[in-house]
């Protein structure tokens, strides 16, 4: 008699659904070239990057290179998820 | 040269700071972090407005104008995710923080690194996972506030402060005449109305809208001295601006002719504050009332009762 898989539990204390989550091998990122990017992007739209390579490449060669001030400011208390909700009162003027 | 500000009146010392660091922007894109001050209705909000309509970006079109009200803004994080990121960051704009006494402190403190500048034009701020780039010559910042005395003196340091005076009873008059310019004043009238507006420019806009009322409902466009005493017992407006507590204060000392704080607090049922902060300043700056430890009846200010009683009864 073979005995029972081993449950994988969610963080809720749920069982995990059999087949969820990354196989082996598999990876959330792919390669795409900067000319591809820019072809459907302009210079000022966001663009979703890893943290780890932003931090690795991006900050290093800032601070190397820029005469750009790079501060640190540390998390404060207080800022909960709840004052992000709510909405901050302004109005937008533009020109054409 | 282009007039600027034309349309607005007054505080000539303004006008010519404001002129002065725009000249300055079109030569090198940048403008101080101006911090406006001044008592409510100077018109702070308006001026800075007009400072953005003539800041113009790289390719000579005019910047897109952000207001925010600090007092809705409760952090940093909220103040990136909803304002910095979608509709400053990258852009060229000019932001004016009003109120800006009621900043948050996390949001202060992040201030006192973005707006500290002896030399740039950029700054990054590094906060949590993030970089928030800040361009000078791209970002105009303006503060503005009327009470200067709650914004962290660090940051107000950081800041080029502009500071608005008081208006001029001839130019609340011009301010109101321009808002119902078919109206035709007598120039007593202007200027008695100009008073009841207690210095603010903003109440003079509103008066202004009440007397399109009244003289619609008289059927013509011509306001007098005469209009004036009735339009002032329609709508119960005092001389002056006086509010009716302030009244109060004076019949009492033309009745004693001197009372002390205590006593005035007994009569009117108002807290020692309450006296101190909103009645006796006004009272004071308009010279009806002074105090040396006891509070005493100007001579203005028995002729102001006096005259207000007299008006009362011909009116009836």
């Amino acid at each position: 008699m073979g005995g029972m898989a081993k449950i994988t539990r969610n963080k809720d204390g749920s069982p995990r659904k059999s087949g969820s989550g990354r196989k082996a091998g598999s990876s959330s990122f792919l390669d795409v070239s900067l000319k591809q990017l820019m072809l459907i992007a302009e210079e000022k739209d966001a663009i979703q990057v890893g943290r780890k390579w932003y931090e690795k490449t991006v900050i290093e060669q800032m601070k190397a290179n820029s005469d750009m001030n790079i501060v640190d400011l540390a998390p404060k208390k207080g800022d909960n998820a709840a004052a992000v909700e709510e909405k901050i009162a302004f109005k937008l003027t533009t020109h054409k | 040269m282009e007039e600027r500000f034309a349309e607005l009146f007054g505080q000539k010392t303004v006008k010519k700071r404001l002129n002065f660091y725009l000249d300055a922007f079109k030569k090198t894109s940048t403008c101080p972090f101006l911090f406006l001050i001044g008592a409510k209705g100077l018109g702070k909000t308006e001026f800075a407005r007009q400072f953005g309509e003539h800041l113009e970006n790289a390719d000579g079109k005019r910047r897109p104008f952000l207001e925010l009200n600090c007092s809705t803004i409760k952090n940093v994080e909220q103040f990136f995710d909803q304002v910095f990121i979608p509709l400053i960051m990258d852009n060229e704009i000019t932001v004016l923080f009003d109120e800006a006494h009621e900043l948050p402190k996390d949001l202060t403190n992040a201030f006192l690194t973005v707006f500290n500048t002896e030399k740039g034009t950029h700054k990054n701020l590094r906060w949590r996972d993030g970089e928030y780039p800040f361009d000078f010559k791209k970002q105009t910042f303006l503060f503005a506030t009327t009470e200067a005395d709650k914004v962290w003196p660090p940051l107000k340091d950081r800041l080029t402060v502009v500071d608005f005076e008081d208006y001029t009873p001839k130019e609340l008059g011009q301010i109101l005449q321009s808002q119902v310019e078919e109206i035709s004043f007598s120039e007593k009238a202007l200027v008695e109305l100009a008073k009841t507006s207690r210095g603010n420019a903003r109440s003079c806009v509103m008066r202004a809208k009440e007397v399109e009322l009244f003289c619609a409902a008289k059927g013509d466009n011509i306001f007098q001295l005469s209009d004036f005493a009735v339009f002032c017992d329609k709508l119960g407006i005092n001389p002056l601006g006086v509010n009716n507590i302030e009244k109060k204060v004076l019949a009492i000392l033309r009745k004693d002719g001197q009372a002390s704080l205590q006593e005035l607090c007994a009569k009117t049922g108002l807290s020692r504050t309450a006296i101190q902060r909103d009645v006796e300043l006004y009272l004071m700056k308009k010279n009806l009332i002074k105090i040396d430890g006891k509070r005493h009846i100007t001579k203005q200010g028995s002729d102001y009762i006096d005259q207000e009683n007299h008006v009362k009864k011909k009116v009836k």
